[in-house]
């Protein structure tokens, strides 16, 4: 019984650690708890203080665009003014995520592929073309 | 020839006598030609004021129409003249119109009438027609005395004004629906992302060997919760309607019906519909909050009134009949010779936002529903064996 056509056969190596930076308990543990599944290393943060606070180095994060205090735009442009931007996939319950811009925003609920893909894309992007599982 | 005396004083008398005469006679004339010039000066302004002046005597006909009026309707005297002036009354009006002035002249008392009438071009204009029973100096009737204002402008303006408040109230109502619809959204799609990455998760531990018991326990554990949270939303906003209480009291529901026919008048008559009452006069006191019912009322005759849009005028009649359902219920039927329900989804019409109006928001039967479940009835629709719908609700006699 295949529920995703040998996705999970697929070994992402070397393993890659995300951010997620999400206030919904349930949330926040249930993409931590798929993205584990998935093979990433995931920490967790439940503000963007909170992620601040402890210098916790990423491929890629996964940021709730609203948070309580800063938000997850507000903490995406304090990272690029800090040299500090990593690829970022942001996620949204809300129906319009404000003006276009070139930001990667999924809409909750979210389509778990859709969001394995995305985070793919982002880390490719960022590696000049590597595909995903190529050694970087 | 010498006078005596007294033919001298006799002679003076007869000058005096015939001085005074002409006297009088030249005040008499003054008199006379003051008043003429009196009398022309009141037919000046009847004739002059810019206003429409008519009058009837006894038997109802009118006598006299001051010339305003004439140049408004471009008709000559003598075509106004009696029951003339009735041909320049706008056909959908004139039933009305001559019902009324019947009525307030049986009574002699004043009227202000609001009809149609056509003007010189042909245009039909709204005129405020205000009457008055006119009496001699002895009391005696002698008919009525009236005057028109043309209101076309100021009805229109009344009429854009009321078709600017609907479309407001209709726009809010979206509104506020889209709000409360995107505010739940916003709420439910955390624990649905809860549910679909806790399940994507647990099946993928599925494919695991040896599986991860506890890993996959804490999974569907997870899942669970987030199910529960989504009810626990659910239940949230259900109970900031079902707090809503019903001011009940006891209410004559013919008169709540009257009441709604009155209040829909205005709508009735620019749709050209006309509305029977068939009332029972033995039903006892509903309980139930007068506002609230009429509200179902205007949303049923509302609906009734568009249902009816592409019928003949002739045959747009709704007909609202009150009886007794048992011992403990009054009906209220709303009955229509519209489309009928063709093409209605009868499962689905009394829930929020169904629709079959281009303009419709999808929510008069919705709140009709919960409006009468609030007190205690029931409301269903069914199709008439000849043509267009009827809408029913119950409620509990008091």
């Amino acid at each position: 019984m295949t529920a995703f056509g040998g996705l999970n056969q697929t070994v992402i190596a070397p393993r890659r650690t995300l951010v997620v930076v999400e206030d919904d308990d349930h949330v926040r543990r249930a993409l931590t708890r798929w993205l584990d599944s998935r093979g990433y290393g995931v920490r967790a943060f439940d503000s963007a203080e909170a992620w601040l606070a402890g210098l916790c180095p990423a491929d890629a994060a996964i940021i709730d665009i609203n948070l309580p205090g800063m938000s997850g735009l507000e903490l995406d442009d304090r990272l690029r003014r800090e040299g500090r931007a990593i690829p970022t996939v942001f996620i949204t319950a809300h129906d319009e995520p404000g003006p276009a811009t070139s930001r990667v925003i999924l809409q909750k609920p979210l389509d778990a592929q859709a969001l394995l893909d995305a985070i793919e894309h982002a880390l490719a992007a960022r590696d000049g073309g590597h595909v995903a599982g190529a050694p970087s | 020839m010498r006078i005596g005396i007294a033919e001298g004083i006799g002679m003076a008398l007869v000058l005096a006598g015939v001085a005074a005469g002409w006297i009088l006679e030249r005040r008499r004339r003054r008199r006379a030609e003051a008043a003429a010039r009196e009398h022309e000066a009141q037919r000046a302004i009847v004739s002059e004021a810019p206003v429409m002046i008519w009058r009837s005597g006894i038997d109802k006909g009118c006598d006299f129409f001051n010339p305003w009026w004439l140049t408004f309707t471009g008709r000559t005297l003598a075509q106004e003249l009696g029951d003339g002036w009735a041909e320049g009354v706008h056909p959908d009006d004139l039933d009305a119109c001559l019902a009324s002035y019947v009525a307030a002249f049986d009574a002699r008392v004043p009227f202000r009438l609001e009809y149609r009438l056509r003007r010189f071009d042909g245009e039909y204009r709204w005129v405020l027609d205000i009457g008055t029973p006119r009496y001699d100096s002895t009391e005696q009737f002698l008919g009525y005395i009236g005057c028109c204002f043309d209101i076309t402008d100021r009805r229109q303006a009344e009429q854009a004004l009321g078709e600017a408040h609907a479309e407001i109230n209709r726009v809010s109502r979206l509104t506020a629906l889209g709000e409360f619809a995107a505010a739940l959204s916003h709420e439910l799609r955390q624990p649905l992302t809860a549910i679909i990455m806790n399940a994507r998760a647990t099946l993928c531990q599925l494919e695991n060997t040896p599986l991860d018991h506890e890993a996959m326990k804490d999974g569907l554990g997870d899942l669970v919760d987030a199910g529960h949270r989504a009810e626990a939303v659910i239940q949230r906003n259900r109970e900031l309607f079902r707090h809503r209480t019903v001011q009940t009291s006891a209410l004559d529901i013919n008169a709540v019906v009257r009441e709604v026919v009155v209040l829909s008048a205005a709508r009735l008559r620019e749709h050209h519909v006309t509305v029977t009452t068939a009332l029972a006069d033995d039903l006892r006191a509903v309980r139930g909050d007068r506002v609230e019912l009429l509200q179902v009322l205007l949303n049923l005759l509302a609906n009734a009134i568009d249902a009816m849009e592409r019928v003949e005028e002739a045959d747009r009649r709704i007909t609202i009949t009150t009886s007794r359902l048992d011992q403990d219920a009054v009906v209220v039927a709303v009955k229509d010779g519209g489309v009928g329900f063709d093409a209605v989804d009868m499962q689905r019409m009394f829930t929020l936002s169904y629709t079959t109006k281009a303009a419709g928001t999808g929510v008069g039967l919705s709140i009709s529903r919960s409006i009468i479940q609030a007190h205690g009835g029931r409301i269903w629709a069914s199709q008439n064996a000849d043509r267009g719908a009827t809408f029913s609700f119950s409620v509990p006699v008091y």
